[in-house]
């Protein structure tokens, strides 16, 4: 075969080209960017009139929220069941969510000779890890399929780390009994999301990037699609769909000023499910990483303790002697988390009020061992605090990690929730696998299962239902249309950021690592004021192009709706168990409580409601490790 | 107090201007928090991206004096330093189109990755359920190409697309089809590099700005080289580029010295080179970068093999022989 084929326009020699640079600024001339692929745009995507017998509403079969590694493989698996449109709408570019934030790996036992793990055993670990919270017929069937996952993940293309043997090779993780955790060298979530962005890409999956979802429309009790804002444009839209997947990530950023979660994760899909009528299941179980950095929490990964690092009060002590006299600074995630907020609530931190903290100390592992095994961490640390480890020790506190919490899933084989044609997968639904709280790498598998459910799922009822009224939809799309001129014009109020902060504030002091009933009740009545001086605060933009001052406003309420609803159902949970500890009921009450909290949203108030877990073989017993 | 100033490239859909912004000079800010803190302290109308801010996403790489880079993974002490001003220039990614202020339009460049046929095509002896088979060191070759983020720094100062973007794909795009290209585990190689010789291959200009605007320290012009590679491996030598190529060989391997008055018949074939170049010619003759003396002299004369030409020629055949 021959090059020539293709070699049409003439090539540039490097001179040529150097004079061509003198005659024209580079900044010069707009050259259309339409030769070798069409631009993806929701007017030549999504169908309109006739597929819907509707005359100007877009329209497609599918419509998945969210580009993460949930996101991302429900596309794929929804695109092979049936033949239908899918679309997969973010407010981003694909590949800019929380999964790729992930380092350590992803759990899945895979065979092997000499291996003596078992799906058993990775399902016992997930219940115990819960804390018991989590359902065991739901767990039975991740662990499965998690299983399944490694090797289907590997087929797509996963760049695993290997053994020398050539099968993908597995490390440890706290909590779990043998190595189950696959990984790709320390950037997992990474390599798991590209490996399903490029294999959507390849199987034809369409995008619709910067969109923002406003809310999903239910029509006589069934899903009719959603309203999304086309953030480059400012159009406010209806989009018709049989079938909607919800995978647009967790809530943690509710709290803002210290969380390791990308600025993205502020819970859209969960805040438009619940305004939908659905329950928000266990949003109280919120997991804390003991080591982020004082300003913003990103993460200091584990891996700083690992390798000898020392925890530091103000006095220099190393507290951890007091916790955990045997591990010391090895010591389990919740336990160390504790102890820090401990030191500081008894005085020994450094600082007041949001600044307090204490320090992580790498100086006695000396210049060369930081830089050959710590580069990372040192880059952290230089990067926002402007310390560096090798000379000083680092400011730190724990920061909020994970949201266990989520859109009911009735369904953990299809993800169907209570509305007929509402899916959701990811961090953004609750099944629930991960309980009171997850253990190291089972997020990224759940994404990786929960995802490819929901998307055989979403197709498989596609394929069979129609399209729901509009009416709905328009009524909707309206509503959002009058909050976006009204909300933009106001001149007068609070800037919204400066709710956002105080938000964020409120629900580290009340609702953070430690929970009274006392602090509770103060957060939920702080929240409320909040929340009423936002519906009436300040935005700054009212242009329609790329608002991005919008985007967040309509953030911000979706978090701090979520956050009332996760502060409501931690005053009722009076009990401590994983994630959740609550001062005043230090032990876990299993006669109680071994239920989900639901919070469904009536009118303007918010109201709870129980289910009780699924127990299947393992009895509830004291989680010690 | 020591004042910083950005000035930033400002678009708000239809006009474009620039806007400046003072703050306080602060040694822990990074480029992306004086960004936030202009936004949410003076002007609530800037627009930006930024997801992860720990340089994994890929959300906000803007250029500063011209250059990409991850907002997120730059101290503002370190560009100040390196421009030794106190005034900076802050503008949206080069080669993408504006969208509004420093966000740029990632939709058709979505499109433009499709075409590297993304996804591995598994050997037939590999399936989904029981997975592929690979040694460390198969793992190792495709490592660094895995950790492209997709920020966008490659494309914004490459030469080539800004020259001409038709007929050039984005640098990151070259390093996604490298990745399955390379893979131990794919069926066909062939596939992603056949795509990427129909979109520009070989008109990559070497001038090496992808390999140093990369955050990850990944070179997408060595994508671009091991391509051209595996294409001429598999019998694909015909056309401009591999024949430019071979006849850089050919020179280095004769004498040791590369003859660009040869190249360029060699490259072209004698004919197209008289009647395409001439135009050309003429002009270096004109403005004195070529007196006929020297040509004539190179062409015919200055063929003489340099010292430890042995040794090159050593290398050349080991790697043949690889």
């Amino acid at each position: 075969m021959s090059e020539k084929d293709f070699d049409d326009i003439p090539s540039l020699s490097r001179r040529t080209f150097l004079e061509a640079c003198a005659a024209v600024p580079l900044a010069g001339a707009v050259i259309p960017d339409k030769a070798f692929a069409q631009t993806a745009d929701a007017e030549g995507i999504l169908g309109t009139g006739a597929a819907t017998g509707s005359s100007d509403v877009a329209s497609c079969d599918v419509l998945i929220i969210g580009s993460g590694g949930a996101g991302l493989r429900a596309a794929v698996y929804a695109m092979r069941t049936a033949n239908l449109s899918v679309l997969v709408v973010s407010k981003t570019m694909p590949s800019r969510s929380a999964t790729c934030m992930a380092e350590g790996g992803i759990n899945g036992v895979v065979q092997y000779q000499g291996q003596k793990d078992s799906l058993e055993s990775h399902a016992f670990d997930t219940v115990k890890g819960s804390d018991y919270l989590g359902d065991q017929d739901c767990i039975d069937y991740f662990v499965e399929k998690a299983s399944e996952a490694i090797r289907e993940t590997d087929f797509w293309g996963m760049p695993y780390s290997r053994a020398k043997d050539g099968r993908v090779d597995q490390r440890f993780m706290a909590g779990h009994q043998y190595p189950r955790t696959n990984y790709s060298a320390d950037k997992t979530g990474h390599a798991i999301l590209h490996t399903n962005f490029d294999y959507a890409l390849g199987s034809g999956v369409k995008f619709l990037v910067d969109h923002q979802l406003l809310d999903v429309a239910v029509e006589d009790g069934v899903c009719a699609g959603a309203v999304l804002r086309n953030i480059k444009t400012g159009e406010i839209k209806p989009v018709r769909a049989r079938a909607v997947i919800l995978a647009a990530g967790g809530y943690t950023r509710i709290f803002w000023t210290r969380t390791s979660t990308p600025y993205i994760a502020t819970g859209d899909g969960t805040a438009a499910a619940l305004r939908a009528g659905l329950p928000f299941k266990d949003p109280e179980m919120l997991q804390f990483h003991p080591t982020g950095v004082v300003h913003g929490g990103v993460l200091i990964t584990e891996a700083a303790r690992g390798e000898g690092g020392y925890l530091l009060n103000a006095k220099g002590e190393r507290f951890m002697e007091r916790y955990a006299p045997g591990k010391m600074e090895l010591a389990p995630r919740d336990i160390t988390a504790r102890a820090i907020e401990t030191e500081i609530a008894q005085g020994r931190g450094i600082g007041d009020g949001m600044e307090a903290h204490v320090l992580i100390d790498l100086r006695h592992l000396g210049r060369e061992k930081i830089l050959e095994r710590l580069p990372q961490i040192r880059h952290v640390g230089l990067m926002f605090e402007n310390v560096d480890l090798v000379e000083q020790p680092l400011p730190i506190r724990p920061t909020a990690h994970y949201s266990m919490g989520g859109i009911d899933v009735i369904d953990f084989h299809t993800m169907a929730t209570a509305i007929p044609g509402l899916f959701a997968a990811g961090e953004c639904g609750c099944e629930s696998i991960h309980g009171a709280n997850r253990l190291g790498g089972n997020s990224l598998a759940a994404a990786m299962v929960t995802g490819k459910e929901a998307g055989i799922g979403a197709a498989t009822y596609a394929a069979k239902a129609g399209f729901a009224g509009e009416t709905a939809l328009q009524r909707l799309t309206e509503q959002w249309r009058d909050h976006f001129r009204e909300t933009t014009a106001r001149t007068k109020g609070t800037n919204f950021v400066e709710l956002r902060d105080r938000m964020a504030q409120v629900l580290w002091e009340g609702m953070g690592i430690f929970r009274t009933e006392k602090g509770l009740a103060q957060a939920a009545e702080a929240l409320r004021q909040i929340h009423q001086e936002y519906r009436v605060a300040t935005v700054g933009n009212s242009a329609p192009v790329y608002n991005t001052a919008y985007t967040h406003y309509i953030e911000v309420g979706n978090m701090l709706s979520l956050a009332r609803c996760a502060v409501l159902a931690a005053l009722n949970r009076r009990e401590s168990r994983g994630a959740h500890t609550r001062v005043d009921f230090p032990q876990r009450n299993d006669k109680d409580f071994l239920h989900h909290s639901l919070v469904r949203l009536k009118g303007d108030e918010y109201v709870l409601d129980q289910r009780p877990v699924t127990i299947v073989r393992y009895k509830p017993e004291e989680r010690k490790y | 107090m020591r004042t910083i100033t950005f000035d930033i490239d400002r678009f708000d859909g239809s006009r474009s201007w620039t806007q400046s912004y003072s703050f306080e000079h602060d040694p822990a800010h990074t480029v992306l928090s004086c960004l936030i803190a202009i936004k949410e302290k003076q002007d609530p109308t800037l627009n930006f991206t930024a997801s992860c801010r720990s340089a994994i996403c890929g959300s906000c790489a803007v250029r500063v004096n011209g250059n990409a880079v991850l907002a997120c993974d730059t101290k503002l002490d370190s560009v100040l330093k390196q421009w030794g001003s106190d005034r900076l220039q802050i503008s949206p990614l080069g080669n993408f189109t504006v969208l509004s202020d420093l966000v740029v339009d990632w939709s058709p460049k979505i499109e433009r990755l499709r075409t590297a046929r993304t996804g591995l095509k598994a050997r037939k002896e590999f399936t989904a359920e029981t997975g592929c088979q690979q040694t460390p060191a198969e793992f190792a070759r495709i490592q660094k190409q895995w950790d492209c983020i997709l920020c966008g720094c490659c494309a914004s100062e490459c030469n080539k697309l800004t020259d001409d973007r038709r007929d050039f794909l984005e640098p990151f795009v070259y390093t996604h089809a490298n990745r399955y290209a390379q893979d131990s585990r794919s069926a066909e190689p062939m596939l992603h590099v056949r795509e990427m010789l129909g979109r520009g291959l070989w008109k990559c200009l070497h001038c090496m700005e992808c390999v140093t605007k990369c955050p990850k320290q990944i070179a997408p012009a060595a994508d671009i080289s091991a391509m051209r590679a595996l294409a001429y491996a598999n019998g694909v030598t015909d056309g401009k580029g591999p024949r430019h190529a071979a006849a850089f060989r050919t020179d280095l391997e004769n004498t040791g010295r590369l003859n660009e008055v040869r190249l360029v018949p060699r490259t072209e074939g004698l004919i197209d080179a008289a009647t395409g170049r001439m135009s050309f010619t003429f002009r270096m003759l004109k403005s004195g970068k070529l007196s006929t003396r020297e040509a004539t002299k190179l062409y015919f004369v200055d063929n003489s093999p340099i010292e430890g030409l042995d040794g090159l020629r050593k290398i050349i055949r080991y790697r043949r022989a690889k």
